[in-house]
């Protein structure tokens, strides 16, 4: 389950859900569940979880929750940080 | 854009820039966050202007915790005045890439539009910087940040940390080149009493002051020692009694409203003596009049001061006279000035002692508390108040006239008391060294304590000496004799001349008494002769009857006559 903070149309949160969805495609195909939130839109949301940089990647489930910002460009470095390198091979 | 911070909008005459970007930086525990947060709360209270603070660092709830002993009132203000972001960032977190600070300018934005705001706090943007960990994109977003504040038109504080001395990790270095002002606050130790010290050192488009400037932190917040006021009062020709009568006459009038008195003299000259004459004289007319003392209590100087017929306590009681007693040696002397400073503002002091303010030159701080004596002299004339300060000088008898150069250049008055010991004796000597703008007495006076009041005696001079104390009695009890002498003298003489006002009198009263005597006898002969004549002229008749004669002759009618 994974929550994605974007800045509405800013070049690096376009480019970031871009990488996300290619990467979770080819990863682990269709096992997943991605929220996407637009920041400007939904401040409250940036308020309550902290969300200053964005875009910015919460994996919430399964396993310890981690916190990645970027735009998400080092498709290998995105999946050892959610764990999903052994799924990937 | 006034922050209302004690002393602070004077340095940059009115304020920080408005809708521009100030950067405070400091090292820790220097007092930058406070300074932050105290303008937006003086924002939000006093200027109508609303505020977030955006908290990189602590959590809000410290932030309101931390500040809740200024009085401010927090909680109040958070219902529509003032927003706290907790911008805390999460420690796992990893870097994947390109980014931007858009969620920080949504939350920023969303907060503005609800409360209205117009100032905006960022609070250790140096952690922030640090989590991002990129310094080529991090330049871009805070560039990109700043002229996006600037945009919405919010006044913006940035708060940085630094070394010791102020200066940025080099990384930072560019946060200097963004903002419009730079504060750098400083927090050392001099001679074991801490010292803070603020300075401008950037502040395009307005002319303020370069130096550094001392300040405390004290109950109500930040307080820069700085005259505050950007127009000074207007000069006054108004006098101010000294609270003793002939000292007055001397002065011809007084001190001048709004002077800076000093008073010289080494240990026990009755330096606050003529302190306490001066506060008792201002609180009987009802200016509002503090007594700051560094060497007593509240309790003591009222009960000393009564002993030399000084009556402060109901002065105390009314309101009219607030007595700050503090141990120079618990703070430092900045957090003294501050403290008093607030005073003054509170209680719309007029009249001000300081007693001694050597107190705040001994503290061992260095060459910064003379430095802080002279502001606080100006302080006091920049706002009208008349300052008396004592100065006690190390050393007693025939000391040199010497004191903190600094301070006796700036008072307008100054008194110095000696001792002079002669014959056994001590008497406390009066002079004036000098008085700008008044005519005064080039004489030294006796300064005479007793406990119905102080006094000034006529000193004697004789052979070129001046006579005091038990010499001085004995020159006036001469006199007194002397005059004592002559008036006996005098009433003696009358006296005898009213005896022999008397004695005359009462010859005059014996001399009517034998007049009257005599007089009596006169009429009594003269009545006598009158019978005898009758009885001869009677006798010639019975005669010439019983001869039988002829009638009454001629010869001797003539014989009886």
């Amino acid at each position: 389950m994974l929550r994605l903070y974007v800045a509405g149309s800013s070049p690096n949160s376009v480019a970031a859900v871009a990488n996300l969805t290619a990467l979770l495609a080819s990863a682990v195909a269709d096992r997943y569940e991605l929220e996407i939130i637009d920041v400007l839109r939904h401040p409250d949301r940036a308020l309550s979880d902290a969300v200053l940089v964005t875009p910015m990647l919460h994996k919430r489930l399964p396993g310890p929750a981690c916190r990645i910002f970027g735009n998400l460009s080092d498709g290998a470095l995105v999946l050892r940080a959610l764990g999903l390198t052994a799924v990937a091979e | 854009m006034r922050t209302g911070i004690a002393g602070f909008d004077g340095l940059l005459g009115g304020g920080l820039p408005r809708d521009r970007t100030t950067l405070v930086v400091g090292g820790p525990g220097c007092g930058k966050s406070l300074f932050a947060l105290e303008s937006l709360v003086n924002g939000a209270r006093k200027f109508a202007e609303p505020g977030i603070f955006v908290a990189f660092e602590e959590s809000g709830k410290h932030v309101i915790a931390n500040s809740a002993s200024f009085g401010w009132d927090l909680p109040r203000l958070m219902k529509k005045d003032l927003a706290f972001v907790d911008a805390r960032l999460p420690h796992a977190v990893v870097h994947g890439g390109d980014f931007d600070l858009l969620g920080l300018l949504a939350i920023v934005d969303a907060k503005r539009k609800e409360l209205g705001a117009r100032r905006v706090v960022l609070d250790g943007v140096d952690i922030l910087l640090g989590f991002l960990n990129d310094p080529i994109a991090e330049r871009r977003e805070m560039y990109r940040l700043s002229e996006w504040l600037s945009d919405q038109k919010l006044t913006s504080i940035i708060t940085c940390k630094s070394d010791e001395n102020g200066r940025l990790m080099a990384r930072e270095g560019y946060m200097q080149f963004l903002s419009d002002c730079v504060v750098v606050l400083q927090h050392k130790v001099v001679g074991s009493l801490p010292l803070r010290l603020m300075r401008v050192t950037k502040c395009r488009g307005l002319a303020h002051v370069t130096g550094e400037v001392p300040f405390a932190i004290t109950t109500s917040g930040l307080k820069v020692v700085s005259s505050g006021v950007t127009e000074a009062q207007p000069v006054s020709n108004q006098k101010v009694s000294s609270g003793i009568g002939r000292f007055d006459s001397m002065l011809s009038g007084g001190y001048f409203r709004g002077a800076s008195v000093l008073i010289s003299g080494s240990s026990g000259t009755a330096k606050s003596t003529l302190a306490g004459g001066f506060i008792e004289a201002a609180a009987a007319r009802g200016e509002p009049c503090l007594y700051a003392t560094f060497d007593e209590s509240a309790g003591q100087v009222v009960r000393n001061m009564a002993s030399v017929g000084i009556h402060l306590a109901k002065h105390l009681e009314s309101g009219v006279l607030q007595i700050m007693s503090e141990r120079k040696v618990e703070k430092s002397p900045v957090e003294h000035v501050a403290r008093l400073m607030e005073m003054v503002e509170r209680h719309k002091v007029r009249c001000l002692v300081v007693d001694p303010v050597s107190a705040l030159t001994a503290s061992g701080a260095g060459p910064i508390t003379e430095e802080l004596v002279v502001r606080l002299l100006d302080y006091a004339r920049a706002r009208g108040v008349t300052l008396l300060c004592t100065s006690l000088l190390t050393g007693a008898g025939d000391h040199l006239e010497e004191t903190a150069s600094g301070v006796s250049t700036m008072a307008d008055t100054w008194i110095h008391v000696s001792y002079v010991v002669k014959n056994g004796e001590r008497n406390r000597a009066l002079t004036i060294v000098k008085s700008r703008g008044v005519g005064h007495s080039n004489q030294v006076r006796e300064l005479v304590l007793s406990n119905e009041g102080v006094t000034l005696a006529d000193v004697y001079s004789a052979g070129g000496d001046v006579l005091m104390g038990t010499m001085r009695w004995q020159k006036e009890s001469e006199g007194r004799q002397a005059r004592s002498l002559k008036k006996r003298d005098a009433e003696r003489k009358g006296r005898e001349a009213q005896l022999a006002v008397a004695e005359t009198n009462a010859h005059i009263a014996t001399l009517r008494h034998e007049l009257a005597g005599r007089e009596a006898a006169v009429l009594e002969f003269s009545a006598d002769a009158t019978k005898a004549a009758a009885e001869v002229q009677d006798r010639g008749a019975d005669e010439r009857r019983l001869r039988r004669g002829d009638a009454e002759s001629p010869s001797a009618r003539k014989r009886s006559s």
